[in-house]
């Protein structure tokens, strides 16, 4: 009868123990390495409004912005390409590309019908995109009166579930 | 055989590591990205960011040197998994955000490419977790 030698191993539980213990362990401490540690809990809202105070801009929450939908002089100014305009947006927002900054933005917001009494909500993408922080700051420096940034962009209105168009 | 398994598991280690870079240089962009996606309460986004890139560098590192495979190769395979199914809900919703998967930077965008690329890491994940089982099963 031979023996049949039989080596000790770690059982699965212990080895995602120990996976899970290290990763979670090696991201306090890298994060207190840091000169400056990233808080555990970030309130993005706040975020957003005080980088939008940073460049002189009011800016509103999504579902503040929906309120202001369909008043009148109120228009909402698209900031995205041409291309993500027409795939899907607010329901009649109008497209700027942010791009236009960069040429005659009067003309460019004339061409729309756009006028400086106008009661502008620029958006963009997303929480990351600050196209429409760009374009508002380039359009209030343009003349127009009233530019409002709204928080999180189009995704945002997604998420309070306002009206739009051109979607799938 | 053994050799191929080897190699695999170690270019998945490679993989994890290289997901890993971005996230941890720019963890608040990672964690705006995670707060696209629209699953997490806001209150875990941060927390979720901070930790999910020193997880994958653990199980890069793991798999490079096959200390706790079977567990790296689980974890892989699970972590495959979960941010599948996050592009594929953000897909669903309409929810056009970066994938967050190898970068923080803007072009890496959720699109058909994204998903080959993830399905590809996720069928290289089940194959580097079924080759360690069965290794551990034949000691």
């Amino acid at each position: 009868m031979g023996q049949v030698a039989t080596r000790w191993q770690t059982p699965l539980w212990l080895e995602l123990a120990v996976i899970l213990l290290l990763g979670a362990g090696l991201s306090v401490a890298m994060n207190m390495a840091r000169a400056e540690p990233v808080p555990w809990v970030v309130d993005f809202a706040a975020l957003d409004k005080r980088d939008a105070l940073r460049r002189g801009l009011e800016s509103i929450e999504p579902h503040a912005a929906l309120t202001m939908l369909g008043k009148p002089g109120v228009v909402f100014v698209d900031a995205r390409t041409a291309e993500e305009f027409s795939m899907h947006r607010v329901a009649g927002a109008k497209n700027l590309p942010q791009e236009a900054m960069y040429g005659d933005l009067d003309a460019a917001a004339k061409s729309l019908g756009l006028t400086s009494e106008d009661r502008l909500v620029v958006y963009c993408g997303n929480l990351l995109c600050d196209k429409s922080k760009e374009l508002a700051e380039a359009m209030r420096t343009a003349g127009f009166l009233y530019v409002t940034v709204m928080r999180e962009g189009f995704e945002g209105w997604l998420a309070v579930g306002g009206p739009t168009e051109g979607g799938a | 055989m053994r050799v191929l398994g080897i190699l695999a598991r170690m270019a998945l280690g490679l993989i994890f590591l290289a997901a890993a870079w971005d996230k941890i240089v720019d963890p608040m962009a990672f964690a705006k990205i995670i707060r696209n996606y629209q699953i997490l309460p806001d209150m875990a986004v941060a927390g979720v960011a901070l930790t999910l890139p020193w997880i994958e560098v653990v199980v890069g590192m793991c798999l490079l040197t096959g200390f706790v495979a079977r567990g790296a190769a689980l974890s892989g395979c699970l972590m495959m998994a979960v941010f599948l199914a996050a592009m594929a809900w953000a897909q669903h919703k309409g929810i056009a955000t970066q994938c967050g998967c190898f970068t923080t930077k803007a072009e890496d965008t959720i699109s058909t490419a994204t998903f080959i690329r993830d399905g590809s890491i996720m069928a290289l994940s089940l194959l580097v977790a079924v080759d360690a089982f069965v290794r551990a099963r034949r000691t």
